[in-house]
């Protein structure tokens, strides 16, 4: 099935472009559009963003893959991105990652069979006062311990929380 | 020009050059992987790293631009402890795979390493792999061996503009992949990537475990391929030198920088064209006279006799240097005969064609700078005697109708070439010429530079050059390209003089 944006999102990519210099620009807000649109950034997506600003594809994928923001397979319901950067490492964030491993029994990189959990390591959030962070999907998740993980899992499963 | 110190010296330097270009236009080598004089400055391998006074960290010379009154230190303890820390961060996810690597011993990192750190690998982690595959019908990549210069992306984002390479996540897990194998394959230029690519992350396909680089000899000459006259290096097998048992033949082509000429790469064509060379089946083994091998010393009476008549023609040749070119010239002077040249043979260009030229002979030029007539004004076509030089490669179809002719007609010809063609299977007798490689040589490029060829192999299969059968008395080629650039473009010039750049004329 060959990708393509339809008029909306055109007219929509076109308004981005317009606040921006040139095509290169647009890279990053193009990806991010093509990624609510299409659920994750696939090569296909990648090739679909190039040619839509006529760069080649080699420089959308090696920003595509620069940044972990964009998902190049599809995620679970909920993507745990776990900082495991320096300060968040500091404070406990690789126990965090055990523990998610163990209640989830999969390993980072991948998603819970029932599509409810992907596992995900990141770099630095920018939120290093409050470290160890999670993100889940948009929102964050500070100053976590291993108790505070498995209420937060548990919530996650119960709906009781809106991410 | 402005006054720059480096360790404590103090030069006379052009104004908005890089520390690492002014350095090294002093002589001074200063270690570097990213930066390359034709290609976009990266600043990312950190190897350049120098001590510029009243800086509070170490510079890298290869983005840092000289300006007055800098002092500049390269070689002090700050400078050493940079670049061994800078070549541990590069070797930690290394293979140092050496033993299997083609690029050993001509590899900057192993270079670099021996020269600049020498210590052990303080890493206990797992390396992260990636898997060595062919990129294209020409190129392999090995990503782990990769020191993330990113010459070989820049190479074919600015020179050839084709992005078939590309960096791709970061960090420790950043390495090259390749989006357009297809786009290599007929890309014109590709195979420059393994050239530049300073460690053997990428490679020839061909060269692949074919020889150990130091078992080859290096020698810089002159692409015979089209009137670009790219500087190449040849590497030769040296039967004498060397013990593996090989044969004396070419065992690669690579780029040669001319800065003068603003040649920073070769053509993928110019590069393989040394199989040509190489060819042994077809290559004249000794002067053959009407079928029958015959020696040297026969060959030489024979001629003398032959060319003992009043009407003979001497065709020159594009694909030949200006020495053998000369000397024919001189012989035909001296008995009053007729010279003519044929035309070059023509390709269209391929897409990009950056530097390549149209016409497929290093000599054009040459000929056309004597003004000597065309094989198509030969008017009268019975001669007594003919001299035709061919050599590996083609002349235009039209001229070589001509000169078949001419030779056919004529009461005795000769065709001196290396390679059996029909010229010489047309021909009275044919003489074995040299390959370019087998004899120093003179070329005059598209752009009118006058460039020097060395020799790497000895004369194969009694190969001589053309004024030895012709009896005359010339000690070296560079008598005979003394004697041309006196008389033919009333300049004073010598090998020497030519230097390693060329002549502009
Ligand atoms: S493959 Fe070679 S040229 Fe390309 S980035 Fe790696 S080390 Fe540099
Ligand atoms: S451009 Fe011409 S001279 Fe240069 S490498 Fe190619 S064939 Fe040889
Ligand atoms: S290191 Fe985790 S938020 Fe900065
Ligand atoms: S050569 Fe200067 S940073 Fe690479």
């Amino acid at each position: 099935m060959a990708l393509r944006f339809d008029e909306s999102d055109v007219k929509k990519l076109e308004e981005i472009r317009a606040k921006y210099p040139n095509n290169q620009a647009c890279t990053l807000p193009f990806l991010h559009y093509a990624q609510d649109k299409f659920g994750y950034v696939s090569m296909d997506v990648i090739k679909l963003v190039a040619q839509t600003l006529n760069l080649p594809v080699a420089h959308v994928l090696s920003v595509a893959t620069f940044y972990t923001m964009y998902n190049k397979k599809p995620v679970g319901k909920y993507h745990l991105q776990v900082c495991t950067n320096i300060s968040c490492s500091l404070l406990g964030a690789r126990k965090l990652v055990d523990k998610l491993e163990e209640l989830l029994g999969i390993k980072p990189g991948e998603t819970t069979e029932d599509g409810m959990f992907t596992l995900t390591e990141v770099e630095c959030l920018g939120s290093c006062g409050t470290a160890p962070v999670i993100q889940v999907n948009e929102t964050y998740f500070e100053n976590l311990d291993e108790k505070k993980v498995e209420d937060l899992i548990e919530s996650l499963r119960k709906g009781e929380l809106d991410v | 020009m402005i006054s720059i110190k480096i360790n404590d010296r103090e030069y006379q330097v052009e104004e908005g050059k890089t520390i690492l270009e002014a350095a090294k236009e002093i002589g001074i080598e200063i270690p570097h992987y990213c930066y390359h004089p034709a290609l976009s400055i990266a600043g990312n391998c950190r190897m350049c790293l120098v001590e510029v006074k009243g800086m509070p960290k170490p510079m890298t010379a290869c983005s840092t631009r000289v300006s007055d009154g800098m002092e500049i230190y390269t070689d002090s303890e700050l400078v050493k402890e940079a670049r061994k820390g800078v070549l541990e961060f590069i070797l930690l996810d290394h293979p140092v795979d050496c033993p299997i690597c083609d690029k050993s011993g001509e590899c900057k990192l192993q270079d670099y390493y021996f020269e600049h750190s020498a210590q052990k690998s303080r890493y206990e982690f797992p390396k992260e792999r990636h898997k060595v595959e062919k990129i294209s019908k020409k190129i392999y990549l090995n990503p782990n061996r990769c020191v993330l210069c990113t010459r070989c992306v820049r190479f074919l984002r600015e020179i050839t503009k084709t992005n078939e390479l590309t960096t791709v996540e970061r960090g420790s897990h950043s390495h090259i992949v390749c989006v357009d194998p297809e786009g290599l394959d007929n890309n014109p230029f590709a195979s420059n990537i393994s050239d530049i690519c300073p460690v053997g992350a990428l490679g020839l396909n061909e060269f692949r475990f074919k020889k150990r680089v130091w078992f080859t000899k290096k020698v810089k000459a002159i692409c015979q391929g089209c009137a670009a006259g790219c500087n190449i290096y040849v590497d030769v097998s040296n039967r004498k030198q060397l013990l593996d048992g090989d044969d004396d033949e070419i065992v690669r082509i690579h780029t040669a920088e001319n800065g003068k000429l603003g040649q920073y790469f070769i053509c993928d064509e110019g590069r393989y064209s040394y199989k040509l060379y190489n060819d042994k089946e077809n290559r004249v083994k000794a002067p053959v006279l009407d079928g029958e091998e015959v020696d040297f010393e026969k060959a030489v009476e024979v001629l003398k006799e032959k060319a003992n008549v009043r009407k003979g023609v001497v065709i020159l040749s594009p694909l030949h240097s200006i020495e053998e070119n000369y000397a024919a010239y001189l012989f035909a002077r001296e008995r009053g005969f007729d010279v003519f040249r044929p035309s070059s043979f023509r390709k269209d260009l391929p897409e990009p064609a950056l530097f390549i030229e149209e016409k497929k002979s290093p000599n054009d030029r040459m000929l056309k700078l004597m003004k000597l007539p065309k094989v198509s004004e030969i008017e009268e076509i019975d001669y007594d005697f003919a001299l035709f030089l061919h050599n590996v490669g083609k002349v235009h179809s039209k001229s070589e109708v001509r000169i078949l002719s001419v030779l056919k007609r004529a009461t005795f010809s000769v065709v001196f070439e290396p390679m059996l063609t029909d010229f010489g299977k047309n021909a009275n007798m044919v003489l074995p010429a040299p390959i370019f490689v087998e004899e120093n040589g003179c070329y005059i490029n598209g752009k009118n530079f006058v460039q020097h060829s060395n020799k790497a192999l000895d004369y194969m299969y009694g190969a001589k050059p053309i004024w030895e059968f012709l009896g005359m008395d010339f000690k070296s080629e560079e008598e005979v390209f003394i004697q041309f650039a006196k008389e033919q473009l009333d300049k004073d010039l010598n090998y020497q003089k030519l230097g390693t750049e060329g002549f502009e004329l």
